[in-house]
């Protein structure tokens, strides 16, 4: 608009350019001539020099609201661009021309591009200049002057009121605006700005109270807010002309008395005047309208919008009057609307319904803010809002019994939760319910778990009872059709009748029995023959079926045929035969040998089915708690991430729970040592889990990720390495990349302090294996030495392994075997390359060597192995001490029975004790025991792994499942099975009670350590302090008890570590 | 682990008599006070076994009947603490003169009139501390012991708290003979049974925190009290 003004007004036939002060700082402006040079303005105070290379131009500038001539003419410079430059104390803003003289004035005839460098006004007034130029001006009075103006102020007005009316000339407006100026530049008393100023306030004043305010009064509602629209309108265009007229007072009179400006005035008119009458009955009118559009009414929002943005323009850029008078009631209404409402939906809709709701409501406001309110009363909707709906309710809306948090939780609500997050994250602490109820949900899910997995070991025992009862009905099938079959084919009666009986026997006999797992297989029903007739079998089968009912127990029917044995025959010559007397033989007639043969596949069939149950339910219920947790921390792990936005006061409230239950143990077992357990049976092979590689991974990932909520980690780390020591030194590792990269994880969660041992457990099985052909070759060079047994000796670091009786496993088998009986055990030896690793760090440590054997023959000569391996050894170290470990040995040994030779694998204690009956046949309890030179507990062990377990080396008198210090054994010369070459277990020493007492010595000495640790840097400190500081430096692998820590301080006082303050005894001071 | 304690030794070597310092003593004394002194010394020849040059346990013994005093009364002990005697069972001569000096007495009958005076400074608050520690450093007869055993330290607790708290004393006895994880008291299991004495409601135990640096055998033994 202002450029088109500025077109207009200079025109080609002006010819005087004159200048005016402004209040700008800085004006540069290139004037365009075509066809022309740059030329400077050089602008003094007083002078404009227009240079160029043929003539100067020079203006006096006498006043600075005279016009400068340009006083040199010049055709060369009609084809010039100048450039004016004028000082920063003034400017150019009004450029007014008009005709001059000299009529060759370059400009003539072209449009002058005048690039600003500011806004300006531009007045021109090419008529008032011919007539009220400074020369000829005359004195206009206030009658006469305010007479013009007030006859444009009315044209003005009927403008405004739509009468017909031409429109401004540039002309009439030129007019206007030198009237004033002329009323206001007049020397005084002729200087009328004060009057001009006050009549300006009165034209609106009179224009309102005549005009506006009586079309307001008339209107009410809607149809008052548009007409206000309307007059506010046309109130702004007529502030904006009038202050245009009345220009000249803004510049100087009201600048130089700090007055209002024009446009305030105007504005403040309006509000005087106007707005403070009506906007009381506006605001009202606009929350009504509001609220029709809340109950769903289509409103005119534009209307709304122009209204609220008078509110907004009223305040001359200050927000008071939108917020005091429109504002506040709005919000008020809102609260007072929504509150009505959700104390009805509170009532009657479910959480999820009342949550839908609140956030349409929430979407509403915004909208409604977007569409017509002011910006920054967002905020303060959506938070009366969030606060009548959601924090008023919360505790209501959260504990809602069928619908509320908990129960969206226990029915996996996930959309829901999540908008149940979206809005409380809103409301200051309104996440902190939702996450205390997350966190009571997943603590009672978990803490059902427990008891789950609680009752599952306590009934275990009744699992058991419906295996049985399966079996039973089982039997009784069977029975029912021997029986029919029996009175069909009367020869075979006797031997039915006989074989029925005798199972029921060995019901009786298990079910009576023990109830260890490697004991129940059983092995004895000898009353074969003693029962020819069938209604005496009835008898016996309720008899024996009614104890079986009550009292269940894992039944286990072990048939071991068992054909006549003949001896041991070896297959190398150079071996001294054993010959073993034989055994009494079970059927010997061909009718009840055929029964016999065909009863013992069903009868061992279903007894490998139900002792396979038995030891899976053992470990797999541990398997399945753990499985069911990770599950479980799976699951809510994805609502925190998902529905909870990742926030971590809900992770925390995570942690919390599962630190809860998972601390809990499970029928005696801490979660420490479920989860080692969990992870060895990952890791091991032949464990229950079938996993892919990927699988394992990620099991054991989420394994480490549980371990974190578990405060015993030192326990948990005691019972993996017992766990990882068996799985390495048994070979029952089933990958060697997941061992490492469970412990890359475990590093990374607890630090490497935590799995240095582990991993030093596995590189000392990777030394081994890899230098197992530096032995060989050892062997190869010096054939000598070769003690002709293959050996395999793996050698362990002290301190990495799991501490192991060593002393009272002083080799047995040489001991007792004498070598006068020409054994010969082939031992292969081999060495962990202990040059670099080892002589470095610790060239004195003290090795463990896991012995294994593999004997070839029943012979032995352990005692060269083992020295050879030292020689060896020597070879590669100097000052280390090698001590043997015969527990963790193993042995391939070839038994000669008569059915066939077979290889068994067992360890070297088994071995030994084996080997025993190369020199007799039989050997009392007491016997082996003095031979062994071990303790009970491994004999019985090792004995009942031989004599009472699957199979059955040895026999036993009397025959019965537990070993007691009177039995007597004997070579099972019968002994048989379908495979070449078995395995016997020697089941593990529960080593629970060890670990537990291995990992609270370790924690005293952590607990001291600890203590020291503080006080050596505090000095002096108070117990509580201590106390604290203490629990949080081992709360990584440990949660310490107070007593314990407490104890711990009173032995550090004992050994002068500490000392109490003398005045103040909560307070200890360390002894430097 | 074991630190040796040389901080001990240290004190005890300070303390030591020696012939040299005890004649410098004399000789620097006044006419009275050597006379005194001289009393006092043939006070303790009277007692003294000749050939040790010390009041062994049967001068002790000799001394307690002229005195009519029992010799396990506590007494005894507050005269052992008075002459600040080191070794359970003797008193030098430096410890008798030092003691006797300081009780003014140079003859049995003036000793016996102080023995009133000697019970009511022992009694004093600040005196007690001193002499309740000292009771339990008299009972530790062998070098580099730190600990008395329980049997030992109940007889102990008797005789020196008995009179003044004789509720808590019976009970911590009898909870002391019955319990197992303790089977020796060190200093500060010791000196925290008079503290506990002093400071803690009996028998209602109201103002007893655990949360406090109480050692573990006194939560053990409030804990007990609980329990009955």
């Amino acid at each position: 608009m202002r450029s088109q003004l500025l077109r207009e007004r200079i025109n080609p036939t002006l010819g005087a350019i004159t200048f005016y002060h402004s209040h700008a700082i800085a004006f540069e402006s290139v004037v365009k001539i075509p066809c022309g040079r740059t030329k400077l303005f050089d602008f003094s105070p007083n002078l404009l020099r227009f240079s160029s290379q043929s003539s100067n131009f020079i203006g006096h500038r006498r006043d600075h609201s005279r016009p400068l001539r340009l006083l040199s003419p010049s055709p060369a410079l009609s084809s010039a661009s100048f450039r004016v430059r004028i000082p920063i104390s003034s400017a150019i803003v009004l450029l007014s021309t008009s005709a001059v003289p000299y009529s060759t004035f370059p400009f003539y005839g072209r449009w002058l591009e005048l690039g600003f460098g500011f806004a300006a006004d531009l007045v021109a007034g090419r008529g008032a200049r011919s007539r009220m130029s400074m020369h000829e001006r005359k004195t206009i009075d206030l009658e006469q002057g305010w007479e013009f103006m007030q006859k444009g102020i009315t044209k003005l007005k009927n403008i405004l009121e739509g009468l017909p009316e031409p429109q401004f000339s540039s002309e009439d407006y030129m007019m206007l605006y030198t009237t004033i100026y002329n009323m206001c530049t007049q020397k005084p008393p002729h200087d009328y700005s004060q009057q001009l100023y006050d009549k300006y306030r009165e034209s609106f004043e009179e224009y309102i109270t005549s005009m506006v305010l009586p079309s307001l009064r008339e209107k009410h509602d809607e149809f008052m807010l548009r007409e206000l629209v309307k007059r506010w309108l046309n109130h702004k265009v007529m502030v904006r002309w009038l202050s245009r007229f009345f220009h000249y007072l803004d510049r100087y009179f009201i600048a130089r008395r700090s007055l209002p400006p024009l446009n305030e005035v105007g504005l403040t008119c309006f509000r005087e005047l106007v707005y403070h009458e009506v906007k009381g009955k506006v605001k009202d009118a606009v929350i009504s309208l509001i609220d029709r559009e809340c109950e769903g009414e289509q409103i005119d929002r534009a209307l709304l919008k122009n209204v609220l943005d008078i509110f907004v323009e009223i305040g001359l850029g200050n927000m008071e009057c939108y917020e005091n008078d429109f504002e506040a009631d709005l919000l008020e209404d809102t609260a007072a609307y929504y509150s009505r409402k959700a104390s009805n939906w509170i009532l009657e809709d479910s959480c999820p319904d009342y949550m839908l709701k609140a956030e349409e409501c929430l979407k509403r406001e915004k909208d409604r803010v977007a569409h017509y309110l002011h910006s920054t009363s967002e905020q303060k909707m959506l938070e009366k809002v969030q606060h009548e709906l959601l924090f008023a309710y919360a505790s209501q809306l959260l504990e809602k019994e069928h619908s509320g948090c908990h129960a969206l939780l226990r029915d996996d609500k996930v959309e829901d939760l999540s908008r149940m997050y979206r809005l409380f994250c809103r409301i200051s602490r309104g996440l902190d319910p939702v996450s205390q109820i997350f966190k009571q949900h997943v603590t009672a899910e978990g803490t059902a778990l427990v008891k789950q997995a609680e009752d599952a070991a306590s009934t275990k025992k009744l699992e058991g009872d419906t295996e049985f009862f399966c079996l039973l009905s089982l039997l009784q099938f069977f029975f029912a059709f021997c029986w029919i079959v029996c009175i069909i084919v009367g020869p075979y009666r006797a031997a039915i009748y006989s074989y029925s009986c005798s199972s029921i026997f060995a019901c009786r006999q298990s079910v009576g029995g023990i109830c260890d797992p490697t004991m129940a297989a059983s092995n004895g029903f000898l009353p074969f023959f003693c029962i020819h007739r069938w209604h005496l079998f009835l008898h016996l089968y309720f008899l024996s079926a009614f104890p079986c009912l009550l009292f269940p127990r894992f039944l286990s029917f072990s048939f071991f045929a068992v054909p006549s044995s003949e001896l041991f025959v070896p297959p190398d010559s150079s071996c001294i035969q054993i010959c073993f007397p034989n055994k009494q033989i079970f059927f010997t007639n061909s009718a009840p040998n055929f029964l016999n043969h065909g009863f013992l596949l069903v009868f061992s069939s279903s007894s490998g089915f139900v002792e396979a149950e038995k030891r899976d339910v053992v470990g797999l219920q541990e398997q399945v708690f753990v499985r069911k947790i990770i599950e479980l921390h799976d699951k809510y792990l994805a609502y925190v991430n998902d529905c909870f936005q990742n926030h971590s006061l809900f992770h925390k409230a995570l942690k919390e729970a599962f630190e809860v239950f998972c601390n809990k143990g499970v029928a005696g077992s801490s979660s420490a040592e479920l989860l080692a357990t969990f992870c060895d049976n990952i890791l091991k092979k032949g464990g229950t889990e079938k996993l892919s590689d990927e699988a394992i991974e990620e099991t054991l990932e989420k394994v480490v990720k549980l371990l974190a909520y578990i405060s015993d980690k030192d326990l948990f780390a005691e019972f993996y390495r017992k766990k990882l020591a068996r799985r390495l030194l048994f070979d029952k590792s089933a990958n060697d990349d997941h061992e490492r990269s469970i412990l890359t994880k475990l590093k990374q969660q607890c630090g490497g302090q935590f799995t240095s041992k582990m991993e030093g457990m596995v590189t000392d099985l990777t030394l081994a294996r890899e230098n197992q052909s530096s032995f060989e070759e050892y062997l190869n060079t010096n054939s000598q030495a070769n003690p002709g047994i293959d050996l395999t000796v793996t050698v362990l670091t002290t301190g990495f392994w799991p501490s192991y009786k060593s002393f009272d496993l002083n080799l047995p088998v040489e001991m007792a075997l004498p070598i006068s009986l020409a054994l010969r055990t082939l031992c292969c030896v081999s060495s962990p390359d202990v040059a670099i690793d080892f002589s470095s760090s610790a060239s004195s440590s003290h090795h463990n060597i896991c012995l294994s054997l593999v004997i070839d023959t029943l012979c032995a000569r352990v005692v060269k192995c083992v020295e050879v391996f030292r020689e060896f050894y020597q070879t590669k170290t100097k000052h280390r001490k090698l001590t043997w470990i015969y527990s963790l040995g193993t042995c391939n040994i070839n038994g000669k029975f008569e059915p066939k030779t077979m290889e068994l694998i067992v360890t070297t204690y088994q071995a030994a004790a084996l080997l025993l009956f190369n020199a007799s046949d039989r050997l009392s309890y007491q016997e082996i025991m003095a031979q062994l030179n071990l303790g009970d507990d491994d004999v019985i062990r090792l004995l009942h792994s031989l004599s009472c377990a699957k199979y059955k080396i040895l026999n036993k008198e009397p025959n019965t499942k537990s070993i007691s210090s009177n039995d007597v054994f004997e070579f099972n010369s019968k002994f048989t099975d379908k495979m070449r070459r078995i395995k016997i277990p020697l089941p593990p020493v529960d080593e629970k009670k060890k670990v537990i007492e291995d990992v609270d010595k370790d924690r005293r000495y952590a607990i001291d350590a600890s203590i020291v640790r503080i006080m050596k840097s505090r000095k002096v400190l108070g117990h509580q302090q201590l106390v604290m500081e203490c629990v949080e430096q081992l709360g990584r692998m440990f949660k310490p008890d107070f007593k314990a820590i407490k104890k711990r301080i009173e032995d550090l006082i004992t050994r002068d570590y500490l000392e109490r303050d003398k005045d103040n005894p909560n307070i200890f001071r360390y002894l430097a | 682990m074991r630190r040796s304690s040389t901080r001990k030794s240290g004190s005890a070597a300070a303390v030591n008599p020696s012939s040299g310092s005890s004649y410098a003593y004399r000789s620097a004394s006044g006419k009275a006070v050597s006379k005194e002194v001289e009393r006092i010394d043939n006070l303790f020849y009277t007692y003294a076994d000749a050939s040790s040059g010390l009041i062994d346990p049967e001068g002790i013994e000799s001394f307690c009947s002229d005195l009519e005093v029992d010799c396990t009364d506590v007494r005894i002990l507050m005269l052992a603490w008075k002459m600040k005697a080191e070794k359970q069972g003797y008193f030098t001569l430096e410890e008798w003169r030092r003691g006797l000096k300081a009780l003014h007495a140079d003859t049995i009958s003036k000793l016996k009139k102080a023995l009133p005076e000697l019970e009511k400074e022992v009694a004093r608050p600040s005196n007690f501390l001193v002499f309740f520690s000292y009771s339990f450093r008299y009972c530790l007869t062998e070098d580099k012991q730190k600990s008395i055993d329980i049997e030992s330290a109940c007889q102990l607790l008797e005789l020196v708290l008995g009179s003044q708290y004789r509720l808590q004393v019976d009970k911590l006895v009898e909870y002391l003979k019955s319990q197992r994880d303790y089977k020796v008291i060190n200093m500060d299991q010791w000196t925290s049974f008079l503290r506990f004495c002093n400071e803690i409601n009996f028998p209602s135990l109201d103002n007893y925190d655990e949360e406090l640096a109480w050692p573990l055998i006194l939560d053990n033994f409030v804990e007990w009290m609980k329990g009955k």
